[in-house]
């Protein structure tokens, strides 16, 4: 699905990637975590053409990703940007059809998917004439995730899903999240700080420090055999022990 | 019934002075009314004051009478613009002194000779209407009579007289300077003084002498008395006036017209037109028509086109406003929208946009002159000019303000460039847009009563005719006026904002200044 070769990526002396390679199979679910300004989101940035590399490429179901396939490429790929990035003066409704509206869809299909979304998302669809500023931090990202779905794109890519929302709904959320991707079956990508967070979904996580990965697998492996004392601390560093134990002991 | 056909091209004209942007539908309104006649009207001009309007409403009255098509440019500006306005062929004639006309052309010349220079120019003049304009000496009557004075001669006998001057009589070579050494006067130009305040010190007593000019409407009052010029020392400023010497064919009729003219205004007469001009209520265009019935100079009592000049500055006024601010907003918003996007091309445009706003407003209209001559043409491209920097600015603004999350947000989805700023960043930025507008349009609305000194009417036109004539309430027929157009502005934008602003927009703002206010 997604095929990452030897990417660097620099923001003038500051090196944010150095040699990453990583390769996506479809259907799998991927977590990008590390301590913050480790290029996890630089990484993701690349992978939607939001920014170009300084070397290496970006292969996307076999095309390679440049400045001119990127707006096409796009089209297939599903972004939830951190903190939502919805556009404050169209409704929660006008937010996620936006762009079907914009490649002239039919008014039946794109209430259809619409439908189909609002039950997936769980959203509350007396709130879709609503706009955001008068929505909640768990129906902004609800609307969010239903944008970056609507066009029903190959791969997802979640930037800190939920980064934005309180962590009494957070732990609802994740549940919900997580039900959803494995019912869409999709090919995601996700970027976390919260080791727990990536443990809980995703099949694969990769751990990043200073532009580069320091080891890639499930949890167990990078709990087992770290590769450096570095995974072991930054898993203990977490504030949580694990989202699974939280919900035990309540 | 051929009577009423005129009387009806007479009043289009009047309706719509100095118009350039609407000639085309004057013109075909013009040509619908007066299928007879062929003749494109007479266009006489007048400066910016009482007498110049005076003098230009007695000829189109007497070319009216005569049948001719004519038309009132009515307070065009100074004697420069004018001038000028006259040599582009842009009006056919105005009242011009003698004097005026030999300092255009740098001569003291005043005969045939002076006739040739004009006639190189393209111009031609007639002879003097009656009157010289010119400066004088002024004393109260009484004064004068007990001391027995009656011309400037007398004066050498009583130095003890204090003097009050203007500025400009004070050190012109042509004025004091001049007289004093002619008659040999003793008296010393110790105080200098605003002309506008010198009938009132005179009266006061404070001084004893006071320059003037000679037809101004105060020297109708009986305590004050102009001393006799007995050796002829003041320069002639004799009433004229000045057309182009090319109608002497095209349209010999008019010339013969204004010729006709010629000593049939006393120096008295043009007093009381002045004076009776000055009072409230009272235009400029009744008064020169009673005094031309009078005078015998036409007969039948025309019926009085009664205008009131307020409906057709507003509209002048408006339209200048909405013209230039219409093509502002067309041009700065694209522009605003260029330099946000790109910092060169930013820094350019911005630099560019608020040298402009720097300039004076008089300067940058005295400038459009030789580019655009006069009328509405010049104020509208100035006024566009003017309004420029403050929408190009905030556009700019705004497009920058736009959070990265956002413009990431509309890249990520696949938005083309186009349909990003369609959809995405002008509805965002439109409170900046519209604040732009809101301040350029006040502005505009404040600047374009300088039209009036180009000739392209509006509010100013009661302003400066007020400043001229020292009349407050003149002023103030001017200055309310605007300052209500640009509150009704103000209002207008306030509407605006809740229409034009999307409502996500306003609901955000909202939340985020109650968020503000309660930390």
């Amino acid at each position: 699905m997604l095929r990452i070769e030897n990417i660097c990526k620099s923001y003038g002396n500051l090196k944010a990637l150095r040699g990453i390679s990583l390769q996506v199979k479809s259907g799998e679910t991927m977590a990008l975590v590390g301590p913050s300004g480790c290029g996890k989101s630089t990484l993701m940035r690349l992978m939607v053409g939001l920014l170009q590399p300084d070397e290496g490429d970006i292969w996307f179901q076999g095309k390679r990703l440049t400045v001119q396939t990127s707006s096409t490429m796009r089209l297939k790929m599903g972004y939830v940007i951190q903190r939502g990035g919805l556009f404050p003066h169209l409704t929660a409704q006008e937010n996620a059809t936006l762009m079907a509206q914009h490649l002239g869809w039919n008014t039946k299909r794109i209430t259809q998917q619409l439908h189909r979304l609002v039950t997936l998302t769980h959203f509350p669809s007396n709130r879709l004439k609503h706009y955001p500023a008068q929505l909640s931090g768990g129906q902004r990202q609800r609307i969010s995730l239903m944008r970056a779905l609507m066009l029903d794109p190959d791969l997802l890519l979640l930037d800190e899903p939920l980064g934005a929302v309180d962590p009494l709904t957070r732990s609802r959320l994740q549940q919900q999240l997580r039900n959803l991707i494995r019912d869409l079956g999709k090919t995601v990508i996700l970027v976390t700080h919260d080791m727990a967070e990536a443990e809980f979904f995703s099949d694969c996580t990769v751990l990043m420090k200073q532009g580069r990965i320091v080891q890639q697998g499930n949890m167990k492996d990078l709990l087992q055999s770290p590769k450096q004392t570095f995974v072991t601390d930054f898993i203990r560093s977490q504030p949580t022990a694990s989202f699974s134990s939280q919900l035990e002991s309540a | 019934m051929k009577q009423d056909r005129k009387k009806r091209v007479v009043n289009i004209f009047w309706g719509t002075t100095q118009q350039r942007l609407t000639t085309c539908f004057v013109l075909l309104a013009s040509t619908a009314a007066q299928t007879s006649n062929e003749v494109p009207p007479f266009r006489v001009a007048s400066k910016a004051f009482t007498e110049g309007i005076i003098l230009a409403e007695c000829a189109v009255q007497v070319l009216s009478h005569n049948k001719l098509p004519v038309q009132h440019k009515m307070a065009l500006g100074g004697s420069r613009v004018l001038w000028e306005a006259l040599r582009a062929g842009e009006i056919d004639a105005y009242a011009e002194y003698l004097g005026t006309l030999q300092e255009m052309l740098s001569t003291t010349h005043s005969g045939s000779k002076l006739d040739d220079l004009l006639q190189q120019q393209g111009l031609a003049r007639t002879q003097s209407l009656g009157f010289s304009n010119s400066y004088g000496l002024a004393m109260r009557t009484q004064q004068a009579r007990r001391l027995g004075i009656t011309s400037l001669s007398d004066l050498r006998n009583h130095p003890q007289l204090r003097t009050g001057f203007s500025p400009e009589f004070r050190y012109r070579q042509d004025c004091w300077p001049l007289i004093q050494s002619t008659y040999g006067l003793p008296q010393t130009a110790s105080s200098v003084l605003e002309h506008d305040l010198a009938y009132r010190i005179l009266q006061q007593k404070s001084v004893d002498l006071i320059d003037v000019y000679t037809t101004e409407s105060q020297l109708a009052q009986d305590w004050v008395t102009v001393l006799q010029d007995d050796r002829n020392a003041f320069p002639r400023y004799d009433a004229l006036f000045l057309y182009r010497h090319d109608l002497h064919h095209k349209n010999p009729q008019a010339v013969a017209t204004l010729h006709s003219l010629h000593n049939q205004i006393s120096q008295k007469q043009m007093i009381a037109l002045n004076k009776s001009a000055s009072q409230p209520g009272k235009s400029e265009r009744e008064v020169a028509q009673a005094f031309m019935i009078q005078a015998g100079l036409i007969t039948t009592p025309k019926q009085l086109i009664h205008q009131h000049p307020f409906w057709r500055q507003t509209k002048e006024h408006l339209q200048m406003v909405l013209v230039s601010m219409a093509l502002a907003i067309t041009t700065a918003v694209p522009l605003g929208l260029w330099a946000g996007n790109s910092s060169v091309a930013g820094r350019l445009i911005l630099g560019v946009t608020g040298i402009l706003q720097t300039i004076p407003s008089l300067a940058l209209l005295v400038f459009m002159i030789p580019l655009l001559g006069i009328g509405t043409l010049p104020a509208v491209m100035a006024l566009f000019l003017y309004s420029l920097f403050p929408i190009v600015r905030n556009t700019a603004t705004g497009l920058r303000s736009i959070s990265s999350e956002l413009q990431e947000s509309a890249q990520v989805i696949g938005l083309g460039r186009f349909a990003r700023l369609w959809r995405i960043e002008l509805p965002l930025i439109s409170r900046h847009i519209l604040a732009g507008m809101k301040t350029a349009t006040v502005i505009n609305i404040g600047t374009a009563t300088l039209g009036a000194l180009v000739g392209a009417g509006g509010y100013g036109q009661a302003i400066l005719t007020g400043i001229r004539l020292n009349n407050t309430w003149q002023i103030l027929q001017g200055a309310i006026p605007a300052a209500c157009m640009a509150l009704l502005a103000q209002g207008l934008f306030a509407l605006l904002d809740n229409i034009m602003i999307p409502k996500g927009l306003r609901l955000q703002e909202r939340n985020e200044s109650v968020t503000s206010s309660h930390p």
